[in-house]
């Protein structure tokens, strides 16, 4: 079955926020208004929200819940920032990512 | 600086019930969380008239009512000496010392490490059913979800009513439900939950198999295919038994991990639970922890569910308020609860195939990249410890702090040195628990 052509509407069920308008690496996408980045860029067919640093593989949400750090893009021109902790506003602007790795957080 | 009597980490089942229980008892109390609004994993999600929906509106509308200060979207990041509490809130840092802490930080999905499990589209039961219940959003039109336990019904029930082609796979033979018939008896709640997920997969025409696991996904860019096999009482798979599905998503459920790492980095002994292979937080009748004040309830002191986790969050918050009265009246609604859950706990239990041989070239620190293999060669040359790893190889040294890969480390450092996971050394937790911005760290006076 193929995947990556799948209409972008597809994955999406009713309910949710006003329909506002993204900006995904330049190109326009529809979101819902408060829900998480990562429902909007998930349900619009993006698949690869950031590329690893050593390895360069693809990679997306594992948790969900905001424990992996797996769904790390730009955000607004900040890096490294979860996709499912921060909530849609109209007119953000999202980048997916080539992992710039940790720099900019405190570590235990 | 703050002085509230009580504050209470964490906004699911178990810290809302904190709250009330010692905001009804007088005390002033401030609860923080990190997501938008109390919920937690079990009633997370938009409001509609679904009994759970209405159950956690009900329950917000009692922590306003009661005057609790709830702090959302706030993150705990360290407590220090047993009572200063370190909160960051909208990029500020704030500091919290109250008379009595409740510590109430949850669980996640437990992460074990298989070829193909940083594919995109590869994602816990957990994330599965956060996309359709709380995001309105499918992780795929078909999938396979697989795993073990009583939480792979629910989200199993939830995606294919929400029109997702979904086969279930679980590690566990059927039977292993009919051990639970004694333990079941004394909470009819659960048992009728249990059976209406079972009919409920029958209607939606699920497919499910039993004694089967996942042993790899595959794809380029995206999950595409799901390779499954039979597996035998130790969930080991058979050889020649593998099958190949065309697939969209795939999620994996085998229990939950509690998040211990506040509790841990402010002292709070841990003990080993050997059905879970994990380590929980202590606590004694009334949830006091080994920390003079400290209590901890819900998922980080067992996991039982999310009915447990408000009772003993309401014994919790009424001890710290020293009400025994109200800890003893919540403590009524434990014992066959509990018991239910360690009986769940133990037909469920990991068996050692499911971590044994992973393969050298699997990732297992997805965030530093670091295969089975780097492990292995290292525990070989005598790192004995998760540090000794840390400072050898990165493995645990990214954004996650360990959370992805702790545990796959603790497996294979039993397996190297011979020894059980119980005696393995921990790694090290201090704060921050989480990734704090550090801007907000540099105008911060950490308390000594
Ligand atoms: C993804 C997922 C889905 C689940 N779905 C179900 C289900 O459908 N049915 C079911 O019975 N059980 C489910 N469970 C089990 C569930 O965890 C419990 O039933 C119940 O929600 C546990 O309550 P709790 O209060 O202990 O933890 P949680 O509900 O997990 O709440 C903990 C809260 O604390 C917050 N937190 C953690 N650390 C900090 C910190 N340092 N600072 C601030 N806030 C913090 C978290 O963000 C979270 O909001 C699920 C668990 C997970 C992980």
């Amino acid at each position: 079955m193929p995947t990556t052509s799948r209409p972008a509407s597809d994955l999406r069920l009713p309910g949710g926020g006003a329909a506002v308008t993204i900006s995904v690496d330049g190109s326009p996408v529809v979101a819902r208004e408060g829900e998480p980045i990562l429902a909007a860029l998930w349900a619009a067919g993006i698949r690869a929200l950031h590329t690893t640093a050593q390895r360069e593989e693809p990679r997306a949400f594992f948790c969900g819940i905001g424990i992996c750090f797996d769904c790390l893009v730009t955000i607004d021109g900040e890096s490294n920032l979860r996709a499912c902790m921060t909530p849609v506003a109209p007119g953000m602007s999202i980048e997916t990512q080539r992992d710039p790795g940790w720099q900019g957080f405190a570590h235990a | 600086m703050r002085e509230p009597d009580v504050v209470v980490v964490g906004g699911g089942p178990a810290g809302i019930g904190a709250a009330l229980a010692a905001a009804e008892s007088g005390q002033s109390v401030v609860l923080v969380d990190e997501h938008e609004r109390p919920a937690g994993q079990y009633f997370k999600g938009p409001d509609g008239s679904s009994k759970g929906s209405q159950r956690i509106q009900h329950l917000r509308a009692e922590l306003a009512r009661l005057g609790v200060d709830v702090v959302s979207r706030g993150l705990v990041w360290g407590i220090f000496e047993g009572r200063d509490v370190m909160v960051v809130h909208d990029g500020a840092s704030e500091h919290l010392r109250p008379s009595a802490i409740v510590l109430a930080t949850g669980a996640y999905d437990r992460p074990v490490p298989f070829a193909g499990w940083t594919l995109p589209g590869v994602m816990t039961a957990g994330a599965a059913q956060t996309l359709v219940k709380a995001y309105a959003v499918l992780p795929g039109r078909k999938v396979v979800l697989a795993g073990a336990g009583p939480f792979l019904l629910p989200v199993a029930t939830q995606l294919a009513e929400a029109g997702a082609e979904v086969m279930l796979v679980e590690a566990t033979p059927a039977r292993a439900w009919l051990g639970l018939a004694p333990a079941a008896a004394r909470v009819p709640e659960l048992v009728r939950e249990g059976l209406g997920y079972a009919r409920a997969l029958r209607r939606l025409g699920v497919t499910r198999l039993s004694r089967h696991k996942l042993v790899r996904a595959e794809g380029a860019e995206t999950v595409e295919r799901a390779v499954i096999a039979k597996v035998d009482g130790d969930w080991r798979a058979l050889p020649g038994s593998e099958r190949s599905l065309d697939v969209d998503a795939v999620a994996i459920g085998y229990g939950f991990l509690p998040s211990v790492e506040l509790a841990e980095s402010c002292g709070c002994a841990l003990r080993f639970d050997d059905d879970a292979q994990a380590w929980f937080v202590a606590v004694g009748e009334s949830m006091e922890t080994s920390v003079p004040r400290v209590y901890a309830a819900g998922e980080i002191t067992g996991i039982a569910g999310n009915v447990v986790s408000f009772w003993e969050g309401r014994v919790a918050g009424a001890s710290a308020a020293g009400n025994e009265e109200l800890a003893t009246e919540a403590r009524k609604q434990l014992g066959p609860r509990h018991r239910f859950a360690r009986a769940l706990g133990h037909a469920f239990r990991p068996r050692p195939g499911l971590w044994e041989g992973t393969a050298d070239d699997v990732v297992v620190c997805r965030c530093e990249e670091v295969t089975a293999g780097e492990i292995r060669t290292r525990i070989a040359g005598g790192c004995a410890s998760p540090k000794a790893l840390k400072d050898w190889t990165r493995a645990g040294m990214g954004l996650c702090q360990g959370r992805m890969c702790g545990s796959t480390i603790g497996r294979l450092l039993a397996e190297g040195t011979e020894k059980p996971l119980v005696e393995v050394p921990r790694g090290s937790v201090r704060p921050p628990v989480k990734p704090v911005p550090i801007h907000v760290l540099a105008g911060t006076e950490v308390p000594s």
